[in-house]
């Protein structure tokens, strides 16, 4: 009796289902994982608060769709001094926030002024090289650095250089989540952790090229959800997909009539770390066998569904300028087997190591790498290897603690230029941060030579010697550069899969 | 009475104690474990002297019985500090998820509930027979299933293929009330008259509160069962047969009465277990409520958050169970505490 009368609740919301208004139709729906922690450009370091900066502000410099090569935005010209370490900017006339406030060089100084003193978590990109700065005129701003810095645009086009409303506080972080935006859209509503709104905004300068009315970005716990959200059709698109599910959407001729997936080459790159400093990796030999014996192409195929992944001969990313192929490309057992035995080594006094890898961080598939690599490292039956894990933050813990002696990571660049490959990696100043304790004077001093020479084509020859080094000693072993795809209803136009950040203000239905 | 006011008396300062040593210890843990906030926030990406200088901004440089007393002078001022992921206080973070993990709580144990008792009783009524079988054959398949799995299957064929219900969030964000009142939004859609709003909070509670309900369900069903197979055989329900009640009456009213007491104890801890957020179910249905956030925060280790979110739970935790002590000696006047 009781149960019936239940049933009769229930009826009624079922008839009533249909009667949901749900998302608009001129709205594109985007499901992510990615969760943004704070909309300051002084204190945000994360990809997602990044992004959504990056579409709601401009800055002095910004890169055209498709480019890395920063071009003026909020600037009309740069003039560079001789030396290197002057930087003028001219500022356009008549930009402005979507409070009438106008972007002036004073404008500029005040956020500047903010990184400055309040050395959030990106500041030291800035605070590194800069020595001073000054607004000249209302529309000249001018930099001078510490010693020439031939990147130093790419980190104006990053939001930590972005000049923000007068609504952040001079003395503290923004706490707030919707502020007076100066980029092609705006944020209209917001709820941490569940979703952004997102709408054109009217007072952008650009406004005639802005093809967005609104979108909606949600945010996801599991990328479980997410799949089965796009087949319901709640989500239009995502970039947030385990390789296996972006492989049935590749594959699977239903999901292909509906879906497109948009690949394009990434930034981002996933590398093998050694703790010079312990014990046996203190030994090049050793490390050097371990490099010969890494098959970049196996890891693929078996851990990450063959999809998605480029091999990687250096630190420097294939696509960018600068790039050298150093390490082997075949492997090669034999060698290995050499350097081992020079280093003391034999099947009756095998090697034993411990190789770690962050559980959960990278995904499910480096744990599969893991094992893949263990078990091209046992075929030689020198080397003995126990594979160990922990989650994030402990693993960062022991990383610079330096607990950790063989190790993977994956690094995402700050800004666009081989500097940001080489520097963080190679130079003795920023060695503890990455868990390589590596430190080389000769090598500094290229790297210090490579980032403040301004022409181009010697900077290449400059960053090709630097690469044999890294092949030379060894420190790292790069394994693969990762591509990134979007995965998409086909009624969903202007998706670009940038390499610099995801341009929401250009997806339209 | 008198007694049972001294009971809760003494329940409320021994709980004073147990939530202090508890959020002593959280703190001391979180400070002696490996991982540091500032690391996982950089990614391990900014320069060593970067590191020291945003951990002295934290204060997380200062020695650890410092921080550990400005942790409590801030708490007897009520102030639970402040993220150090998002930088917003947390106690705002906390009331803001509070409500999304009460409304799921809420409704997943009334479903529970009203199926595990009504179930549990007519299962007891007929012990024995294929329906007792085939309800305590289905009861324990639910709980043998793991809720996540659950959740997917629940995903797919309600959400994807039927496409009856919503398989993520608590509302549509375009519906998201303006105004919130109590930050349940079944409640205050009714309160605003937001029809619209209120359908569309009840179809994305519908799979989440299911799915959590079914695992309840079958703990509930077990423990009515079993109460009520007892009672059933005692002399008063024979007396009252004997004395021409109807049978409804007799399983429904006497028998349950009496049966009643550990099953709504049980409802109760399993209530404030929920409070503390189911994290499976979060997860799954992107539900934005407490279980996830401590999760997350976990992540970052982002100490003030983790602090907070522990106390908070703590403290409900005791006022559930104190108000349990207090519904079951004011329904049976046969328990007595002294």
């Amino acid at each position: 009796m009781v149960k019936k009368r239940l049933f009769a609740l229930a009826l009624p919301m079922f008839l009533l289902s249909s009667a949901v208004a749900g998302t608009k139709k001129d709205t594109v729906t985007i499901g992510t994982l990615d969760k943004w922690k704070v909309l300051d450009p002084a204190k945000a370091y994360d990809v997602m608060s990044c992004n959504l900066m990056q579409n709601t502000l401009v800055g002095l410099y910004g890169y055209k769709p498709g480019s890395t090569v920063p071009e003026p935005a909020l600037a009309s010209s740069v003039d560079i001094s001789k030396d290197g370490k002057t930087y003028v900017f001219h500022l356009k006339k008549g930009m402005i926030f979507t409070n009438g406030d106008e972007i002036t060089a004073d404008t500029v100084k005040k956020a500047w002024d903010r990184v400055f003193k309040l050395k959030g978590d990106p500041a030291f990109l800035l605070t590194g090289v800069v020595e001073s700065y000054k607004a000249k005129d209302k529309y000249v701003f001018e930099v001078k650095l510490k010693y020439p810095f031939a990147p130093f645009l790419s980190v104006v086009a990053f939001t930590v250089a972005y000049p923000v409303p007068s609504v952040f506080p001079e003395n503290s972080f923004f706490k707030g989540d919707k502020y007076p935006a100066s980029g092609p859209l705006m944020i209209k509503k917001i709820k941490r952790d569940r979703y952004v709104y997102l709408t054109k905004n009217p007072k952008y300068f650009d406004y005639k090229n802005v093809e967005t009315k609104k979108v909606l970005i949600r945010q996801y716990q599991n990328a479980q959800t997410i799949r089965l959200a796009l087949e319901k059709g709640d989500i239009d698109m995502s970039s947030s997909l385990t390789t296996l599910d972006i492989r049935d959407f590749m594959t699977n001729p239903k999901l292909k009539e509906k879906f497109r997936v948009y690949v394009s080459p990434s930034f981002v790159i996933s590398y093998i770390v050694f703790n010079v400093k312990k014990k046996p990796f203190n030994n090049p030999k050793i490390r050097k066998a371990i490099a010969y014996l890494v098959n970049r192409g196996e890891i693929k195929k078996f851990a990450y569904n063959d999809i998605l992944r480029e091999d990687l001969y250096s630190m420097i990313p294939k696509n960018m300028w600068g790039y050298k192929p150093v390490f082997n490309k075949k492997p090669d057992v034999q060698k290995a087997v050499k350097l081992l035995a020079e280093a003391g080594f034999t099947k009756e006094h095998p090697l034993k190591i411990n190789y770690w890898y962050p559980a959960g961080h990278y995904g499910t598939d480096v744990e599969k790498e893991a094992q893949i690599i263990k078990s091209q490292l046992e075929k030689t039956g020198v080397i003995k290897v126990t594979v160990k894990t922990t989650e994030w933050p402990t693993y960062l813990d022991y990383m610079t603690k330096g607990v950790l002696g063989m190790f993977r990571l994956g690094w995402a660049p700050d800004y666009i230029d081989p500097d940001n490959y080489v520097y963080p990696f190679l130079h003795s100043k920023a060695d503890a941060s990455l868990g390589s304790f590596y430190k080389n004077p000769e090598l500094d001093k290229l790297i210090e030579k490579a980032r403040s020479e301004s022409d181009k084509k010697k900077r290449e020859e400059l960053y090709a010697k630097i690469q044999e080094y890294l092949w030379k000693d060894a420190p790292y072993i790069p394994l693969h550069q990762t591509e990134s795809a979007i995965v998409a209803d086909k009624k969903v136009k202007g998706v670009t899969n940038d390499p610099v950040y995801p341009r929401y203000y250009l997806l339209h239905k | 009475m008198k007694g049972l006011l001294k009971y809760i008396g003494y329940r409320l300062l021994s709980s004073v104690v147990m939530v202090f040593i508890m959020v002593t210890l959280v703190f001391f843990l979180l400070r002696v474990l490996p991982g540091d906030p500032v690391q996982a926030l950089t990614g391990g990406k900014a320069p060593p002297e970067v590191v020291r200088q945003l951990k002295e901004q934290l204060g997380l440089n200062l020695p650890i019985y410092k921080q550990y007393f400005r942790f409590f002078s801030d708490i007897f001022h009520g102030n639970l500090g402040n993220s150090i992921v998002t930088g917003e206080s947390v106690k705002s973070e906390l009331l803001e998820r509070f409500p999304a993990t009460l409304e799921l709580a809420l409704v997943s144990v009334i479903l529970a509930a009203g199926g595990g008792i009504i179930l549990g009783i007519e299962s007891a009524k007929r012990e024995g027979t294929l329906f007792d079988f085939i309800a305590k054959l289905v009861a324990l398949s639910f709980y043998a299933i793991p809720i996540f799995f659950v959740g997917i299957v629940m995903q797919y064929i309600f959400g994807v293929k039927l496409g009856w219900f919503p398989i993520s969030g608590r509302i549509d964000p375009l519906n998201e009330p303006d105004k919130v009142i109590s930050g349940l939004y079944l409640l205050d859609t009714l309160l605003t008259r937001n029809f619209e709003g209120f359908v569309d909070a009840l179809k994305h509670i519908v799979l989440p509160a299911f799915s959590l309900a079914l695992v309840l369900f079958s703990v509930i069903y077990r423990i009515t069962r079993g109460n009520m197979i007892l009672q059933l055989k005692k002399e008063y329900v024979k007396a009252a047969r004997a004395r021409g009640l109807k049978e409804r009456k007799v399983v429904y009213y006497h028998a349950f009465k009496n049966a009643f007491i550990p099953i709504f104890t049980l409802i109760g801890l399993q209530f404030a277990s929920l409070l503390g957020g189911a994290i499976l179910t979060e997860n799954v249905f992107s539900w934005p409520g407490l279980g996830s956030y401590l999760i997350d925060r976990i992540g970052y280790r982002d100490f003030p958050a983790i602090q907070g979110a522990i106390l908070f739970y703590a403290v409900i935790v005791v006022f559930i169970s104190i108000g349990i002590d207090i519904i079951c000696a004011l329904i049976n006047p046969k328990i007595k505490y002294e």
